[in-house]
């Protein structure tokens, strides 16, 4: 329902729109983000210029699809682009790539800010372990778990239809708890 | 063993459930709108830039410059213009080369 008004607010003047876009959309942008990136300093970043590529497609938002949908994909495609763009200047990178990588002797290091205080540890080996994914597995996964969407809404933001996305969660479900099991058995005490 | 890892795992996979959204720092609105002014996308140069950017056009540029350089290269070698050919035979008092080894004969006679 809210989503729906702020689809019919977008007929205002660009400005007026692009500072009430902002202020009412930045949270679904950096949280998104954030689930990504995993870091709240980039995710930060990544919101910045989510917003920036906003302004400059405002003008010609033609609006196919709504607002919501379209600053979904863009936070996704950016987010995903910066993660990527991290990881070619992280260092040994390559060095990891030739000589084995054990991904069970890997570490959580992020901590979602909204995740509960008991659960934080739990959240972060599976927020860990949604690296692993393949990018629509995670995109889908992330968007039902960490946006709340309907899947429904998620097949409209990935541009594919409901079965798909069903499909792809069913996936990213088995994925994560075929790598939990070598993460548990390996660190389990 | 097995059971507790299982049951370990569903509690992961349950440990996102109802996550609470995070927010981003205040004043977001503020620093787009100082980006927005420091950097204005709309010009003509970071248009360009932006165009030559792109890794084909950029291969391309590159491409037909040292093309460019060849086709001058062979064109000027296989014309001698009249300045350089005239610079060659010209007068010889401006040689260093033979005033050098005359002043050293100068300096360096025998007594």
């Amino acid at each position: 329902m809210n989503q729906q008004a702020t689809i019919i607010e977008t007929n205002r003047s660009v400005g007026e729109d692009f500072a009430s876009i902002v202020n009412e959309r930045q949270q679904m942008v950096y949280n998104t983000a954030l689930g990504i990136v995993q870091n709240e300093e980039d995710a930060e970043d990544v919101t910045q210029e989510v917003f920036l590529k906003v302004y400059d497609g405002l003008k010609n938002f033609r609006g196919e699809a709504s607002i919501i949908t379209w600053i979904y994909r863009i936070t996704i495609t950016t987010a995903l682009d910066f993660e990527k763009q991290k990881k070619r200047q992280k260092r040994g990178g390559l060095m990891q790539r030739v000589f084995g990588h054990n991904e069970a002797d890997e570490k959580p290091d992020f901590f979602h800010p909204g995740a509960a205080l008991d659960k934080k540890e739990d959240a972060s080996v599976l927020f860990m372990a949604m690296k692993k994914l393949p990018e629509k597995q995670r995109t889908a996964f992330l968007l039902h778990k960490v946006e709340g969407l309907t899947n429904y809404e998620i097949a409209a933001i990935m541009d594919t239809t409901l079965l798909a996305v069903e499909s792809l969660q069913v996936r990213a479900k088995n994925n994560l708890r075929n790598y939990l099991k070598v993460y548990y058995e390996k660190h389990f005490n | 063993m097995n059971d507790k890892i299982n049951s370990r795992i569903d509690l992961t996979m349950q440990s996102i459930d109802g996550i609470e959204k995070a927010c981003p720092k205040p004043f977001l609105l503020t620093r787009i709108n100082a980006a927005l002014a420091g950097n204005p996308s709309d010009t003509v140069w970071s248009n360009i830039a932006y165009y030559f950017k792109k890794p084909g056009i950029a291969a391309f540029a590159i491409l037909l410059l040292i093309l460019i350089n060849i086709f001058v290269i062979k064109t000027s070698n296989a014309t001698p213009d009249k300045d350089s050919v005239s610079l060659r035979t010209g007068p010889q008092k401006y040689d260093f080369a033979i005033n050098v080894s005359v002043v050293y004969d100068i300096e360096n006679q025998e007594p």
